[in-house]
């Protein structure tokens, strides 16, 4: 009886669901207004290029292969590489293509695909700009190794002769050409923009404040943009002067200006592929809001083709998606609204259901007489709704989504694919990864010095003051520092390790120890030990007061009698305070365990890692796939296994380091 | 640690065994100044750097600034000032709704017997357990879902949710230990469910909320991660992800108005602490070690 219930009850939910299912998924399948064609690359699509008309377009695929595309979409050839394609550059009237890839290999290439030259850079190729015709190509090598930095820009002629290269103060990471030749833009990744003329000589030098990762100039030269990471398109006349900045929701990976200089597309980390006009306001965005990756728009400014990290290529008609882009706000208000009204007409179904069905309504009594007790106490419920609301929302979900996703190729924009336990597999040989553990076991080690033995030790020091207002003020004292905030704390500590300007350096100087300076957190052998050392002595509030509350808490006659014994102070330490601070000492190592695993707050203000991968720890290892390589699955599956292990060390901990030896009365 | 001794038999106490004890009471005196004078060399440094320029701290490190550029403390207020504000407002959003939610919750749990209670309950302690490196990127996916991405929901929303938990567990505890005569009285006046709350629970459980509210408040402000994961607008952002925003800009860094940042963002901090220490300590004993 019981089980044809629940098979009932299955059905209907089941119908209730697949109508919900339905009506959000019709409300996700709005394309794009206005596009032309759609491509998809095998990876992240990191180049694109486009001829004037948009009858040409090219796009550099990190799967190693260039595809060069009519004005329909067709591919009308493509060519492999043996590494990601970094750059590719269509020359203004399509007759040219050049590709440049991080084999370093340069190859320009014309509109039927022939070899025209091909040569090798001295690192991975950055960025690759071609003017009218191909009569001047300029590249970029973008090799960004500490040691190995090429801070030149090349310029070649034709025929792949150099004509001269150019000084700047960091590495090239964007390049554009007047189609005349006549200027030549570089971002670098140092935030500069440089304007070089025809033959190399400087002309000005603007700077933001993150890696330069796009730049663009008009045909006649009179306007100039940048995108940085900074956020900011930056825009400056021909003389280098600031004419405006807008501000993006996200970090800047891409930027192109059509000819005429009135139209600045820009795709970013976050926010998908924005246009701006002349003035620097928002003109259009595109809808699908997914991390766009690279961006082009066409000379006469009427296409703009998007490139994703998920692979996708999506070229899009201006003239038709502007005539449409003041309808979007209220297309998504009216899908937000189809879709609350889709439930409520659902759940109005399913009741409705139920009550005309006699199976339904029995199953609606039973629920009712099971619940009569809980009705009585409905005021309890109701009072918890509001705290059991946002857990359900902001904890429950996001950790069944992490658990569920850590098992799948996770992108929420474009779809979810499950892969069983590959991201597990993966993690195995990932060398960040491996390197990060290594890491975290020092800190680990660390940190139980940091948070047990150096906090006990002033602990005990301050309990064994007389003076009870002394004691009283000294701990107090200890707690002061709390006022400053954990970042800035950070933020001092890196200006005493600055190895001009630090305190560090300075004092040893002074005592004359200068052989020992070091560029404390620039040098792979001191990164992750000067990361250690800060908060030097190591006397934080929370474990002293937990520690000196537990030596309060010791019974006085239980002191009075070891004393009387003859007991001296160690001894007293060792055989009574430590066993009857069991219960703090296992609750300050499960915070040191917990705290240490997944903090990388430091590291990420520090170092980001570096210098090589000298700081990885695992955390931030989860976040830059997270974050900089739209790896989302990957992400969560180390977020998983992080939380095993530290579920693991809670447990075993809980297990055996019972404060079994703990004082009863 | 063996100037640590202290005399073994009071009784007996002989004159050099008093000298002794003096000689070591020195030695403690000596050991936390030594301590104290390393735990604010940090706090020196930032609030002496903060009057001078770079030149100045190359030439005279360690005096006292001359000049004392006040300069960079309006720099400084021109770079996190907005930061600050916006923390503060958000913090402080965050910290009442914590406030009401865990002496709600923590209300229900102490006072009511209803089927589930003690599930309901574990369901939310047991979130103590669940750290928050599981969460993060996915919680972060959600905001972007719920459309309240960029906007200071996310950081509300998301730290009132997590500030509850360790905030219903404490309330609950200390309004379990209030005598169950008052409610009795309030029901016997005819006071409805909420009332007893609001009239009988919160004032009398003031002390733990006060407590709770200086926990949280301190916890919310330190964020650092998460608002950098949700806050994409430099307008929106707040004061731990904006320090950070100013190291790496065009050029050579200016240290002195840098400091002078640092010293604003911690302006908040010693209000609260001004009134709240005493609070925050005894959260920090009484509380921390039953968890």
């Amino acid at each position: 009886m019981t089980s044809i219930t629940q098979i009932q009850t299955n059905r209907v939910k089941a119908r209730v669901l697949m109508l919900l299912a339905s009506l959000s998924l019709t409300s996700l399948g709005l394309a794009i207004q206005g596009e032309r064609f759609a491509f998809k690359t095998q990876d992240e699509v990191y180049a694109l290029g486009t001829s004037s008309d948009a009858a040409i377009t090219v796009v550099g695929s990190r799967d190693s292969s260039a595809y060069v595309l009519d004005g329909a979409g067709k591919t009308l050839w493509s060519v492999k590489t043996k590494n990601a394609v970094t750059s590719v550059a269509v020359s203004p009237e399509g007759d040219f293509v050049a590709v440049a890839s991080a084999d370093s290999t340069l190859t320009l290439y014309d509109r039927a695909g022939k070899v025209i030259w091909s040569k090798t850079a001295s690192g991975p190729l950055g960025s690759v700009a071609l003017s009218s015709g191909a009569e001047r190509v300029a590249y970029g090598v973008n090799n960004t190794s500490l040691l190995n930095k090429d801070l030149h820009v090349y310029l070649l002629d034709k025929q792949g002769q150099a004509l001269w290269k150019g000084q700047l103060t960091g590495s090239p990471v964007s390049l554009a050409l007047q189609a005349n030749s006549q200027n030549l833009v570089v971002g670098a990744d140092d935030a500069s923009l440089t304007m070089f003329d025809a033959d190399g000589k400087q002309r000005w030098q603007q700077g933001g404040s993150d890696i330069m990762m796009g730049v663009g100039i008009s045909s006649d030269g009179s306007q100039v943009v940048g995108g940085s990471q900074d956020r900011n398109v930056y825009a400056f006349d021909a003389s280098g002067k600031a004419l405006w900045t807008h501000q993006a929701q996200s970090k800047i990976r891409a930027l192109a200006m059509s000819g005429d200089g009135a139209r600045v597309a820009f795709a970013t980390s976050e926010n998908g592929v924005q246009l701006l006009d002349a003035k620097g306001q928002i003109a259009w965005q595109e809808p699908s809001q997914n991390n766009a990756s690279s961006v082009t728009i066409s000379g006469d400014g009427q296409t703009l083709i998007a490139g994703f990290t998920s692979g996708a290529v999506s070229a899009i008609d201006l003239k038709l998606a502007l005539s449409g882009a003041s309808d979007n706000a209220f297309a998504r208000l009216w899908q937000l609204g189809l879709v609350g009204l889709g439930i409520l007409v659902a759940l109005g179904l399913g009741v409705w259901y139920l009550r005309r069905n006699p199976k339904g309504q029995e199953l609606l009594n039973d629920w009712n007489s099971s619940r009569a007790r809980a009705w009585r106490s409905r005021y309890s419920y109701v009072l918890l709704i509001p705290t059991f609301g946002l857990l359900l929302i902001f904890h429950y979900y996001p950790a069944a989504s992490g658990l569920y996703h850590s098992l799948t190729k996770w992108d929420p924009a474009i779809g979810t694919e499950f892969i069983g336990l590959a991201n597990f597999q993966a993690m195995l040989k990932d060398r960040y990864l491996a390197i990060g553990i290594g890491n975290v076991v020092v800190i680990l080690i660390v940190g139980i010095f940091k948070t047990i033995v150096f906090p006990l030790f002033m602990a005990e020091v301050i309990f064994h003051i007389r003076s009870i207002m002394t004691q009283y003020w000294a701990r107090t004292a200890f707690v002061i520092p709390t006022i400053v905030p954990g970042v800035a704390t950070i933020l001092v500590w890196r200006f005493i390790y600055d190895p001009n300007l630090g305190i560090l350096n300075i004092f040893l100087k002074s005592v004359g120890l200068e052989s020992l300076t070091h560029s404390w957190l620039g040098e792979p052998n001191t990164a992750l030990g000067s990361i250690l050392a800060i908060g030097f002595p190591f006397i934080s509030a929370l474990p002293l007061l937990v520690l000196y509350a537990g030596l309060i808490g010791i019974p006085g006659e239980l002191l009075e009698s070891a004393t009387m014994d003859g007991a001296n102070a160690l001894r007293r330490i060792f055989s009574i305070h430590l066993p009857l601070l069991a219960g703090q000492i296992r609750l300050l190592l499960i915070l040191v365990f917990v705290g240490n695993i997944q903090d990388f707050t430091g590291i990420l203000i520090l170092t980001g890692g570096g210098p090589l991968d000298s700081t990885y720890v695992p955390g931030l290892e989860m976040y830059y796939h997270a974050t900089r390589f739209h790896n989302l699955g990957y992400a969560a599956a180390i977020g998983v296994a992080l939380f095993v292990v530290i579920m693991a060390f809670t447990v075993i901990m809980n297990r055996f380091l019972r404060p079994s030896a703990e004082y009863q009365a | 640690m063996s100037n640590m001794t202290i005399p073994s038999q009071p009784k007996l106490r002989s004159s050099s065994q008093k000298n002794q004890e003096r000689l070591s009471q020195w030695g403690l005196y000596l050991l936390v100044a030594l301590f104290l004078f390393l735990t604010f060399v940090p706090v020196y440094v930032m609030l002496s750097m903060s009057f001078k320029d770079n030149s100045q701290i190359y030439t005279n490190f360690w005096g006292l600034p001359d000049p004392w550029r006040w300069g960079n403390y309006a720099q400084g207020f021109k770079n996190i000032g907005h930061y600050t504000i916006n923390t503060v407002i958000n913090s402080v959003a965050s910290t009442v709704l914590v406030v009401v939610l865990s002496s709600l919750s923590g209300y229900v749990f102490a006072r009511h017997r209803f089927p589930g209670k003690e599930l309901f309950y574990f369901l939310i302690v047991g979130l103590l357990a669940i750290p928050g490196i599981l969460t993060i990127i996915p919680a972060f996916v959600t905001v972007r879902q719920l459309g309240i991405w960029n906007t200071a929901w996310a950081l509300i929303l998301t730290w009132t949710s997590g500030g509850q938990v360790i905030g219903i567990f404490l309330a609950r505890s200390f309004i379990a230990g209030l005598p169950e005569e008052l409610f009795e009285a309030g029901r016997i006046d005819g006071a409805t469910e909420f009332q007893l709350w609001y009239k009988v629970a919160v004032p009398l459980s003031w002390p733990i909320l006060m407590t709770i509210a200086i926990l949280h408040m301190v916890g919310a402000y330190n964020d650092f991660l998460w608002p950098l994961l949700v806050i994409g607008d430099d307008s929106k952002q707040v004061v731990s992800v904006g320090l950070t925003q100013f190291t790496s800009s065009f050029g050579v860094t200016e240290y002195g108005p840098q400091m002078a940042s640092n010293v604003i963002a911690s302006i908040p901090l010693l209000i609260l602490f001004l009134f709240g220490m005493k609070y925050f300590i005894s959260g920090i004993t009484s509380g921390a070690v039953k968890g």
